[in-house]
């Protein structure tokens, strides 16, 4: 049966009670029978009597109540309360109509009075017994006011709700009697654990209430523990300030609300068991050590309007299920801190910081989309996420500012768009794998040995701004990608932008190497590569295109160190620059067959500089070409070339035009011999036309040696003793000095 | 001077009887009382209760000391009925302001008179208040009433005083100790073979803790 128990004892006068209903025991033989359809005391052995309930287990907290349709003097009847099984020990509330009611107990049949009387009973009286914990109280209607009051008594501490009386009579009767469990309603102002081991253990059954205004556990060991059932526990304030406190262990089909929960201590725990268990906390912030902020499982919400992980080793652990995390402000400011989130789940965090070391979001594979505004990782060996398949991650602002930070894609469907993404220690890597889209509005790598690696894979790689500062930095794009850089500086040495042959573009508007060893750009076949502003400002920089169907494209070519090379290998390779100037010495533009070379302004200004042109259809067109340091050398090897040079001026010593035999045509505007051992060879006797508008031979030991050439001088002045060996067609006009 | 006689007399008796009259303060003290056994009933002596045979009807609330028979107890009371009882020499008169301190002057007699029903009592000293002997009294009767309940026995065996030791216990004696400390959720792990039954007494007593006590009139 279930609780309360009810009997309005409806039966024949002088029916005993356990015939009555089976359900009721007497502790003493035979002492209540029916009368008047309510209950009576019939027994008088000099003693009170009781009589309990049997057919079901009543909590230790229980109630008894009746109501009075009869009373008379001398006849006592009324209530009893954890009454024992079998034995003469209960606690009972009776009265008569002239005496008083009595409030006292049995302990072995032993009648022990706990207070003075107080008022009779009268007709109509609701009366009810209560037993709380070691608190006995009565009531008459209601009230305690003319009883004997809330007593504090221990002597039985359980058994079962029943009624008692004294003599036997029909005129004083009991009616419509109810027993039952106590509602469980705890309703704490403040609460405080404050001792060693304390225990507040609330076990209740479906419909309990546990309301807590300020919950403060603040000794180890302290637990607060909710069975299962449909509980709510609201607190408003729950500080746990001790070590080894377990907040809350709550069970399915609960809810739990805390305005504002600070777990301060170490080991703290708050733990919801799988269920429909809803967390709802305004504001949750993890100070402690060690301190696990909720495992939660399936089918659960967890709101945290604020949540802040401050200390080494916090863990928010989410298990696998259809759960959603909403945290606007989540902060990892400690070693170790791990936020882990399994699959199924959508994680928002407006603001995200994990501002110590080895703090992890991890997100395992599965549909899970992790939304960051700002990301912000500021310690070192921060592995921000490893995220795999069917994930997108939105990161409007990342910033990676400690060394050995990770970002790591695995490969899936997984789009990465970061607005502006800063790599500014050492070791940084931002690696990413096939399948994936990588959008970087701004990508700044600082520092040395940063690298931005793309595995191949169908991947596009768009950096709006590049800037590569510091050593070592290697942005490497293998096959199969388009990486699209509107602006690429690389400024530091052995900065390296390597595409791998494939089809791949690399478009740069302003490319800048400006430190020594830096190699531009290694281009291999089926690519272009256009450079609007390429500039070398260091030695050994290198601008190498490898052969094939490639096209570079320099607006502006600018070669200001020694040993800078351009070198283009043969095949259909078109290079064109307006402005190609060789600073330094050592400075060589070679050009092979099958390619053009285009020089508006050619310089050569260093020692050993030299131009040379391999046979083959190249057509070199230089406006201006001055060679201005000793040794240097004008070489045309034979063929179809074409060296057209509207001026020509060989201004120091051993400077040397040589056009090698063969249909080569040299063209000269000007050409001014200006040093001494000048010489002006052209060495084949095919069908070579040199061209001079203006030839002056001002030093010493200058030569002009043709062979079966026509050399056309408009003007030709000799201004020393020459060694003159020529075949001279025409000569516009001669003025031979000779010294 | 014949006038005005009579005019004083007057004044006289109605100041009498004024003072009958006129309802005396209820004043709370606190006893501790011997039990009055009337056949298988027990109440306080001297207060009028169900089945005794004292007459003082006042209004009071008593917690025995389980099978031992002392009792407890808070009266509401005018002076009058006080004094009554601070006249019997079997009762221990606890003063009627529980927040003063135990004086030097009455530590020796509280101490003894405690001593004196089997209860500790030199633990007090002049840093104590009247509200720390009657709460620790109090603490330690719920667990005499509990274990009397349990195992229809006092707390120690008569024969013994408060200097014997945990070891002067039969087995069975100390089991049943235990048992009813379980069901307090006490604390006996200090408890050793040479503890003296006056510092187990006190620790039992200690142990009720801060748990408000109901006296029906007023909360100890």
């Amino acid at each position: 049966m279930a609780l309360p128990a009810t009997d309005t004892f409806t039966n024949s006068d002088g029916t005993s009670l356990t015939s009555h209903d089976s359900s009721w025991t007497h502790n003493t033989p035979a002492a209540f029978d029916i009368q008047t359809n309510a209950v009576a005391a019939n027994a008088n052995a000099g003693q009170d009597y009781a009589a309990h309930w049997n057919a079901d287990a009543f909590d230790n907290d229980q109630y008894a109540k009746g109501d009075i349709p009869a009373i008379s003097s001398t006849k006592y009847i009324g209530l009893s309360v954890r009454v024992a099984a079998s034995t003469d020990d209960f606690y009972a509330f009776t009265s008569d109509s002239g005496d008083a009611s009595y409030l006292f107990k049995h302990v072995s049949g032993s009648y022990t009075q706990l207070s003075s009387s107080g008022s009779t009973f009268s007709v109509s009286d609701a009366i009810r017994l209560e037993a709380n914990g070691t608190t006995i109280t009565p009531y008459i209607n209601g009230s305690t006011t003319g009883t004997p009051g809330a007593q504090t008594d221990s002597s039985h501490s359980s058994g079962s709700a029943g009624i008692a009386g004294f003599d036997d009579t029909t005129t004083s009767r009991l009616d419509n009697w109810e027993g039952g469990n106590l509602d469980v309603q705890i309703s704490v102002n403040t609460l405080t654990l404050a001792s060693s081991t304390p225990a507040l253990t609330v076990s209740v059954e479906t419909g309990a209430l546990v309301v807590v205004n300020a919950l403060t556990l603040s000794s180890s060991a302290s637990t607060l523990s909710v069975s299962p059932g449909a509980v709510s526990v609201a607190v408003n304030t729950l500080t746990l300030t001790s070590s080894t406190v377990t907040l809350l262990d709550v069970a399915v089909d609960q809810t739990i609300t805390a305005n504002t929960l600070t777990l301060t201590s170490s080991a703290e725990t708050l733990t919801v068991t799988p269920g429909s268990v809803t967390v709802i906390t305004a504001s949750l912030t993890l100070v402690s050590t060690a301190q696990t902020l909720l495992g939660v499982a399936v089918d659960q919400t967890v709101t945290a309007s604020a949540l802040t992980l401050s200390v080494s080793s916090e863990s928010l652990t989410v298990i696998p299920g259809a759960i959603s995390i909403t945290v606007n402000a989540l902060t990892l400011v400690s070693s170790t801190g791990t936020l882990t989130v399994a699959v199924s789940m959508t994680i928002a965090v407006n603001t995200l910081t994990l501002s110590s070391s080895v703090p992890v979001l991890t997100v395992i594979p599965g549909a899970i989309s992790v939304i960051v505004n700002s990301l912000t990782l500021t310690s070192s060996a921060i592995t921000l996420i490893g995220i795999a398949v069917d994930q997108s991650i939105t990161a409007n602002s990342l910033t990676l500012v400690s060394s050995a930070e990770t970002l790591t894609v695995v490969p899936g469907a997984i789009a990465v768009t970061v607005s502006a993404l800063t790599l500014v220690s050492s070791a940084e890597t931002l690696t990413i794998v096939s399948g994936v889209a990588v959008t970087l509005g701004t990508l700044t790598l600082t520092s040395s040995v940063p690298s931005l690696v793309v595995i191949p894979g169908s991947i596009s790689v768009t950096v709006n701004v590049l800037t590569l500062t510091s050593s070592a930095v290697t942005l490497t794009v293998l096959g199969g990608l388009s990486v699209t850089l509107n602006t690429l500086t690389l400024t530091s040495s052995a900065e390296t932008l390597t595409p791998v042959p494939g089809s791949v573009s690399v478009v740069t508007t302003t490319l800048t190497i400006a430190s020594s060893a830096e190699t531009l750009l290694s281009v291999a076949v089926d690519h272009v590569v256009v450079v609007n502003a390429l500039t070398l400002v260091s030695s050994a920089e290198g601008l190498t295109v490898i052969p094939g169907s490639v096209s570079v494209v320099v607006t502006d070519l600018t070669l200001i160190s020694s040993a800078e090379t351009l070198t283009v290998s043969p095949g259909a390779i078109s290079i064109t620059a307006n402005t190609l100037t060789l600073i330094s010495s050592a400075t060589g533009l070679s050009v092979l067959s099958g390619i053009t070379v285009s020089l508006s302004s050619l310089t050569l200004t260093g020692n050993a500089e030299t131009l040379i042109v391999v046979p083959g259809a190249i057509s070199i067109a230089v406006n201006t070409l001055t060679l201005i340091g000793s040794a240097e050398g004008l070489s045309v090897v034979p063929g179809a070339i074409t060296v057209s040079v509207t001026t020509l001026t060989l201004t120091s010593s051993v400077q040397g035009l040589a056009a090698v035999p063969g249909s080569v045509l040299v063209l000269t505007g000007s050409l001014t011999l200006a040093s001494s051992v000048s010489s002006l060879t052209v060495v084949t006797t095919g069908a070579q036309i040199v061209t001079l508008q203006t030839l002056v031979l001002t030093s010493s030991a200058v030569n002009m040696i043709f062979g079966a050439l026509v050399i056309v001088a408009f003007d030709l002045h000799i201004k020393r003793q020459i060694s003159l060996d020529m075949n001279i067609i025409r000569t516009v006009s001669f003025d031979m000095e000779v010294g | 001077m014949k006038k005005i006689v009579p005019g004083v007399i007057v004044v006289l008796v109605l100041l009498l009887v004024s003072i009958p009259l006129e309802a005396q303060e209820m004043i709370i003290r606190y006893y501790i009382l011997p039990i009055e056994e009337i056949g298988n009933a027990r109440g306080p002596k001297y207060l009028k209760w169900r089945f005794g045979t004292g007459t003082l009807d006042v209004q009071w609330s008593c917690k025995d000391f389980g099978l031992t028979n002392q009792m407890l107890c808070a009266v509401n009371a005018e002076q009058v009925d006080h004094d009554v009882l601070l006249a019997q020499t079997d009762i221990v008169k606890i003063p009627a302001n529980l927040d003063n301190n135990v004086t030097t002057g009455a530590l020796s007699a509280t101490r003894e008179a405690l001593e004196d029903l089997g209860i500790p009592g030199n633990w007090i000293n002049t840093s104590h208040t009247y509200r720390d002997v009657v709460r620790f009294v109090a603490g330690l009767f719920f667990f005499a009433q509990r274990h009397h309940a349990l195992h229809g026995q006092e707390i120690k065996p008569s024969g013994l005083n408060l200097n014997n030791t945990w070891s002067d216990l039969s087995s069975a004696w100390r089991q049943n100790l235990r048992t009813t400390a379980d069901t307090f959720e006490y604390n006996y792990s200090n408890v050793t073979g040479s503890t003296t039954m006056r510092i187990i007494l006190k620790s039992l007593g200690d142990q009720w803790g801060n748990t408000p006590i109901e006296f029906g009139f007023t909360t100890l």
